[in-house]
């Protein structure tokens, strides 16, 4: 709220200058996106169990990191540049709005020290004539006279600035994405000014218009973000290479050696797998040097953002060591104006040193910051920065004005000053100083940062080495496992069979490192197999090699690699040729021949041969004779058995039936044979074995003779078969002896010569043709085989080529991340919940009913709901604080039994050590509602602090507010009271058991055992599930209720089941207004300023206070009612926790519609208006861009007690201050009662009341400009006969509301005068239209019945 | 710009990922955009290597029209900083990144 947006002044006096001024805020922007993605990615690094955080360090804050990084800031840019708002994720709703006008009023100010140019900042005039300046007049002229309304003004705006950019690219406005301006206001001073009489020309012939560029956030840059702009602009460059041809090729080549990716030998691919690791290691230490300076740059960033270290964070607490130390801008703020304030001079050496001694030290610091990025200054939250540096740059620049004025030639003398010196001399002539303290400071710190640094890299080296390499080889041995062409060792395990890869076994480096290379020697087979070949030829040989036989008969020598050793080919005799020799001794194959001949078995061969060769061969089959002498009777002729031979067989043929040859000498007589007086009878020789026949071949053979037997009958058989045989021949049937003779003989025994003596006793002589005769003579013949054999050995091999694969290196490292700093929540943390659209997601997700999240516009069932609620409370809270919640409905029997046409359950919560004096009143106003008791609970939850219990004082409070409850139940029968008892315990408390406050865990209590009573009834089947039950939070201590309270809550709550909030206008203490009637403007500016935010065009959340709201029960069960965060349990969480988590859950896309704004505004020339859906795929209702869950309920008033603003009042406090100090002292301690304001005769002190309180309000709480002119329009006029009422202006302490005179006297006269002129004070007025209170004053005309009771 | 080697230096590097069904168009296009990722890395790498008071001197080099990759590479090289060493050094990341760390494509490189 600036000067330029003041009411103008009349007429008559200087002409209205304006100043329209366009901020562009894109680098802020990007700077604020990579702060919310740092600090996004810092939460879920931090967020799980300690195995999540190790895995999620692995990849999300490892190999991954950068990725997320980029892309959380992606995300964040969009949601900034579509909302607009460089404060999205930081601050909230009222901050995002001062923090935008502090940058504008920034830039609005005359002075240029305010404009950081070191740190980037730029702020440029532009010129009337120029174009831009002409459509942007020409737009405000268009609204002023009403042709253009205000949104279609911003619309034409956003497209003129567009289309501007797009001409002028960044020579203009930066990048454009986001920019914040005054237009609207500026129109507004406009058309006041018009109002006033001054030509619309002349007010914008008289405008300037400026344009800039800001550095909104913090100072401290990691380098790289110069690195990625340099990039960035390079790869948009026409440039293409930083490197050369030459450096490219060197380069692949080192990186090629490198990156062989096996080896042989194990010893090999160790070695290359190794080089690697030590790489990964190196890589993993440069990222840990990396994120060490981001870290350390982050770290200072959050800390001047006023963020804090959450206990146990020790790499924060490491980094916080090297931290720049940086001042507070508000303390050097206060230091400027402790040196330079009103009550301070110069009037002393030392007070003039102090003084610019402070003012040098502030300079340095801020130029310091700015030239070199850093942060020596430091801010209470991100979105103050922009006021606090604002208010410190206004102080630095108001002190050198001051200096300037103090510094006169006297004063300069006296302090024995050059007169010439100019104060900003003065102040740099200190600074060296300065710069060298910071200098020094900073030095030691970046010392100790790189020791630290030093000592985190090497750790990060060594672990990312030996986890790189571990990673590798574990990944390698899975990848081996999977694959059949690579042998891993872990696949052993259970048999794994791998076959080669490109000719050669692969196997892991593991692998490798038990199994060895692979490749080595191995000797000769000691098995040989063998070979045939020829007819005869064979070849042993040594099983590692082979032997192959040609098509052609030759053979080839194959070795264990499936090569052929040596060709083999033979001579005729089968041997191996002597090439074939020679190849093998070659191929180092030993040859052994082993050829050798072998005798066959003989074999018997017959020819025809001569007599002698017939008899030679049967040598053994004759009998060697000589024949003593003949029996031949004794006679010279044959006669008598001499002629006994005759031919046997059948008919004397000779010849047997079996073909046998045959004599028979039976013709032969016994005594017939006879000689010189030897006798032989031939049947007794014949018997007697010593008769045979023998057959001579031929004469000369005769010695030699074929022994045959004679049979005892005479027959002598030739078996056809025998050698004698040969001699016969067969002549038609007739037997014919061939040979010389055959003699029957008388035989004896050989003798000594072996000669058989024979004494033939007849003879047969044959043809005598066997002499000449051809004869069969078999022959044995001995036979040899040659047979070639070689053996040979094998010189042995080299064992199967085996590839050792290298392992892959992954260099996959966890570590610890930063831990998340803690935003210091300040009270105006409620106002207006939050708009981070990360926590609203997360609050959404995790805190409301799956229905709600899926749809934000869900209307709920109330059953399902409280079902929903109650499985929260047992999974979430637990079993315990269930049962316990169910036993306190069971023990009010109003909760057990709840009546089941209940429409609506008061909540109060009772202090009963505090609220004896007040309940009963509170009860009454109850009891007297007029209708709809009948369908109303009051459930009152009593609790106290056991130290109260024990004193005696407070016991006897306790017990007082307990009998005045009994009380009222037993006067009021017609009100239903429930209650609930708890007695909380000092010592737990003090040990921060309870968290941040005891009133969150009330309200939960009481709300939920609200709602477990519905529950309960309709679980009962006592009450309708599809019943709509109105849950009303009220105080205990309210002075007076409306008296159509319930009804009107009810009736509204029926008629509008489109809203689920309700909240009626609560009166601040009308009792004390008489006695103090600034108090009465301040506290119903506060309710109206609450009633304001439902007005057309304002966007400010209409927060709910526990003292007048009512929520619909289902909605309220469907965000888990207040919530069960066991440590936010303090101011706020009761009842402001009502309407913000409502707004959460209902207005999840309110950042979106502001985007949808924006967007219609940069796409108004198409009209269209893109479809747009949220993350669930679910339709956003675009339309909807007011608060409208929320209804305010008229004819619901509550007055209520005004402590704590009535002593913050008093004691030169803005009220809206009054709960600053809750929790540390009770709402009237330090009251003084009774005091009054004498409007009369010190009106001062009412007006200064007022002005200081209304400034403060503008300052820290009210800053939606629509919400101010609304709020401003309900209690005060604009003008007072043409002239301004009030200015509102920004001053370097914050804003100034000051009443004007004829504003001031307006203002005196109708706290005492009624809008008639009458005397009626407002105190009186209020209560006599409240109360029908008349006071003995005039008469005026009064209600049948008081509005409120 | 080195063409021929980084075009090699891709190609070993998709055989050792073992990327199969690529038709030769496919291939082709994915070992052209490789080495232009890899050439931005670089690049990036080599800006983040620059001292820090050329800085702002190479940034007005590259915001003048008539500067040429010779000028800058000369630039570069003048300032002290080891391209070799640090091309190198980038290859090798950029090559584990995309083989060995199992992302289908290299992310986006930091500085």
């Amino acid at each position: 709220m600036s000067e330029t947006v003041s009411h103008p002044p009349a007429a008559d006096t200087e002409p209205t200058r304006l100043h329209f001024v366009s901020v562009d805020q894109s680098y802020d922007a990007h700077q604020a996106a990579r702060d919310a993605a740092n600090e996004r990615l810092l939460q879920e690094l931090n967020e799980g169990g300690r195995f999540k955080r190790l895995v999620k360090s692995v990849w999300k804050g490892g190999a991954l990191r950068e990725y997320y990084q980029h892309k959380y800031t992606r995300e964040a840019q969009a949601n900034i540049e579509a909302s607009g708002d460089i404060h999205l994720y930081e601050g909230f709703d009222g901050q995002s709005e001062r923090a935008k006008w502090a940058t504008i009023d920034r830039f609005l100010h005359e002075n240029d020290q305010v404009i950081h140019q070191e740190a980037g900042e730029s702020r440029e005039r532009i010129g009337e004539d120029s174009e831009l300046s002409r459509e942007i007049k020409n737009l405000i002229r268009r609204n002023v006279e009403g042709h253009l309304s205000d949104d279609a003004m911003q619309e034409e705006k956003a497209r003129l600035l567009n289309a501007y950019h797009e001409q002028r690219g960044e020579q203009a406005f930066n990048r454009g994405v986001v920019q914040v301006d005054n237009m609207v206001e500026i129109a507004e001073a406009v058309k006041g000014a018009v109002a006033h009489g001054e030509s619309l020309d002349e007010v914008l012939r008289n405008m300037n218009i400026s344009t800039g560029e800001s550095r909104a956030g913090v100072r401290t840059q990691a380098r790289y973000n110069k690195v990625e702009k340099i990039a960035d602009k390079l790869s948009r460059s026409r440039i293409g290479s930083l490197v050369g041809p030459e450096v490219v090729a060197t380069a692949t080549t080192l990186a090629a050696s490198i990156l062989r990716y096996g080896s042989h030998s194990v010893v090999g691919a160790a070695t290359k797998t190794i080089a690697p690791g030590i790489a990964a290691g190196a890589w993993a230490g440069l990222r840990e040097n990396k994120r060490m300076k981001d870290e350390r740059a982050l770290h200072a960033r959050e800390m001047a953002q006023g963020k804090e270290i959450t206990a146990g964070s020790k790499r924060r607490e490491k980094i916080e060591q090297t931290r720049y130390e940086t001042l507070a801008a508000t303390d050097l703020t206060n230091m400027l104006r402790q040196h330079f304030g009103e009550d301070t001079s110069f009037d002393s050496q030392d007070a003039y040193e102090a003084a610019m001694t402070a003012l040098s030290s502030v300079e340095t610091r801020i130029r310091l910051s700015d030239q070199r990025d850093i942060d020596l200054v430091s801010y209470s939250d991100a979105g103050a920065i922009e006021e606090e540096r604002f208010a410190l740059d206004l102080a630095r620049a108001e002190a050198k004005t001051i200096a300037e004025s103090r510094l006169t030639a006297d004063m300069r003398q006296q302090l024995g000053l050059d007169e010439h010196i100019s104060v900003q001399d003065l102040i740099d002539q200190r600074s060296d100083a300065f710069i060298a303290s910071i200098e020094t400071e900073m030095s030691q710190k970046d010392r100790l940062f790189n020791k630290i640094k030093r000592h985190e890299v090497a750790k990060a080296a060594a672990k990312g080495a030996l986890i790189g390499l571990a990673f590798g080889a574990i990944t390698q041995e899975g990848m081996a496992a999977l694959s059949d062409s690579r042998e891993g060792l872990i696949e052993q395990a259970w048999g794994a069979h791998d076959h080669p890869y490109n000719g050669e076994m692969h196997q892991t480096l593991l692998h490798g490192l038990v199994h060895g290379s692979g490749g080595e020697h191995h000797a000769a087979s000691a098995v040989y197999g063998n070979h045939a070949f020829g007819e005869h030829g064979s070849v042993s040989f040594s099983n590692d090699q082979s032997v192959v036989q040609n098509p052609d008969g030759s053979l080839n020598l194959v070795g264990h690699d499936g090569n052929t050793l040596a060709h083999l080919s033979t001579n005729p005799d089968g041997t191996l040729t002597q090439e074939s020799l020679n190849q093998l001794h070659g191929s180092g194959v030993t040859v052994e021949n082993l050829s050798h001949t072998v005798n066959l078995a003989p074999t018997q061969e017959t020819h025809q041969g001569t007599l002698h060769e017939f008899m030679q061969q049967h040598q053994g089959d004759t009998t060697k004779v000589s024949r003593d002498y003949w029996y031949d009777n004794n006679t010279p002729k044959f006669d008598k058995n001499e002629l006994g031979i005759w031919w046997g067989g059948h008919d004397n043929n000779g010849i047997t039936a079996n073909g046998d040859y045959q004599f028979n000498i039976a013709h032969m007589t016994a005594g017939g044979s006879t000689h010189d007086g030897h006798s032989v009878a031939w049947q007794e020789a014949a018997r007697q074995g010593h008769l045979k026949m023998a057959i001579s071949a031929s004469e000369n053979t005769q010695k030699n003779v074929f022994m045959l037997d004679v049979n005892p009958d005479g027959t002598v058989t030739i078996p056809k078969d025998s050698p004698a045989a040969q001699f016969f021949s067969e002549h038609g049937g007739q037997a014919s002896f061939d040979g010389k003779y055959a003699e029957i003989v008388q035989t004896s025994n050989p003798d000594a010569s072996g000669v058989t003596h024979i004494r033939p006793l007849a003879t047969e002589v044959g043809s005598g043709t066997a002499q000449t005769g051809h004869y069969p003579i078999t022959e044995t013949v001995q036979h040899t085989e040659f047979r070639p054999e070689y053996k040979f050995t094998s010189p042995g091999y080299e064992g199967p080529s085996t590839f050792t694969e290298m392992a892959p290196v992954i260099p996959l490292v966890p570590r610890q991340a930063l831990e998340v700093a803690r935003r210091v929540e300040k009270p105006g943390y409620y106002y207006g919940y939050s708009s981070n659209p990360e926590r609203l997601r997360q609050f959404r997700e995790q805190e409301c009913s799956p229905r709600l999240n899926r749809d934000p516009h869900a209307r709920l069932n109330p059953r399902r709901e409280l079902d929903w609620h109650r499985d929260q409370l047992r999974q979430k809270v637990g079993a315990d604080y269930l049962a316990r919640i169910d036993q306190a409905v069971a023990d009010a029997p109003e909760l057990d039994n709840l009546r089941p046409d209940t429409k609506a359950i008061v909540t109060i919560p009772v202090a009963a050590a505090y609220e004896s004096d007040n309940i009963y009143r509170t009860l009454a106003s109850y009891a007297n509602q007029d209708g709809e008791l009948d369908r109303t609970t009051v459930l009152l939850h009593v609790n106290w602090f056991d130290s109260a219990a024990s004193d005696p004082a407070k016991a006897a409070n306790i017990q007082k507010t307990r009998d005045e409850i009994e009380r009222a139940r037993r006067d009021f029968p017609q009100l239903s009271i429930a209650t609930m008892f708890e007695q909380w315990e000092e010592a737990k408390k003090q040990r921060g058991e309870y968290g941040e406050g005891i009133i969150g865990h009330v309200a939960r209590q009481m709300y939920d055992a609200a709602m477990m009573s519905v529950q309960k009834a309709m679980r009962e089947g006592r009450m309708d599930n599809n019943r709509e039950v109105m849950l009303i939070r009220n105080d205990s201590d309210a002075q007076g209720i409306r008296r159509s309270y319930l009804r009107s809550m009810i009736n509204t709550f029926d008629a509008h089941p489109e809203n689920d909030v309700f909240t009626g206008a609560i009166r601040w203490g009308t009792e004390r207004h008489s006695d103090l009637p600034g108090f009465a403007f301040v506290s119903n500016f506060r309710e109206v300023m609450h009633i304001a935010t439902k007005r057309r065009g304002v966007h400010v959340w209409p927060p709910t206070v526990g003292i007048n709201t009512a929520v619909r029960m289902s909605t309220f069960a469907a965000v888990n009612g207040v919530g069960y965060d066991p440590v936010r349990t303090g101011i706020g969480t009761d009842d402001y926790n009502i309407g913000g988590r409502i707004k959460d859950a209902r207005q999840f896309d309110i950042w979106r519609v502001r985007a949808l704004r924006r967007f219609r505004n940069l796409r108004s020339n198409s009209g269209e208006i893109p479809a747009m859906r949220n993350q669930y795929g679910y339709p956003i209702d675009t339309t909807r861009e007011d608060y409208s869950y929320h209804r305010h309920v008229s004819g619901a008033d509550i007055d209520t007690a005004p402590d704590r603003l009535e002593k913050t009042y008093l004691a030169g406090v803005p009220i809206t201050r009054a709960w600053d100090n809750w929790g540390n002292e009770l709402r009237n301690e330090g009251l003084h009662r009774g005091a009054a304001e004498d409007l009369r005769n010190n009106p001062g002190e009412v007006v200064s009341r007022v002005e200081a309180d209304m400034s403060a309000a503008f300052a820290e709480r009210y800053h939606d400009r629509a919400h101010v002119r609304a709020g401003l329009a309900a209690v005060l006029p604009t003008t007072i006969s043409g002239k301004p009422a009030y200015t509102i202006t920004r001053t370097s302490g914050g804003i100034a509301f000051k009443f004007t005179p004829e504003g001031r006297d307006w203002f005196v006269n109708r706290l005492q005068r009624d809008s008639r002129g009458r005397y009626d004070p407002i105190g009186r007025r209020v209560r006599r239209k409240l109360y029908n209170e008349t006071g003995g004053g005039r008469k005026t005309p009064i209600a049948p019945r008081p509005l409120m009771v | 710009m080195g063409g021929d080697e980084l075009d090699q230096f891709i190609n070993e590097m998709l055989d050792a990922k073992q990327i199969s069904g690529l038709t030769d168009e496919v291939r082709a296009q994915l070992v052209s955009d490789l080495k232009q990722r890899l050439l931005d890395q670089i690049n990036k790498a080599l800006i983040d290597a620059l001292p820090e008071d050329k800085m702002d001197e190479f940034e007005q080099l590259l915001d003048n029209e008539s500067a040429g990759d010779a000028e800058m590479q000369q630039f570069i090289a003048n300032a002290g900083v080891d391209v070799k060493k640090v091309a190198t050094v980038t290859m090798l990341r950029f090559y584990d990144l995309y083989v060995t760390a199992g992302n289908s494509t290299p992310r986006s490189e930091e500085s």
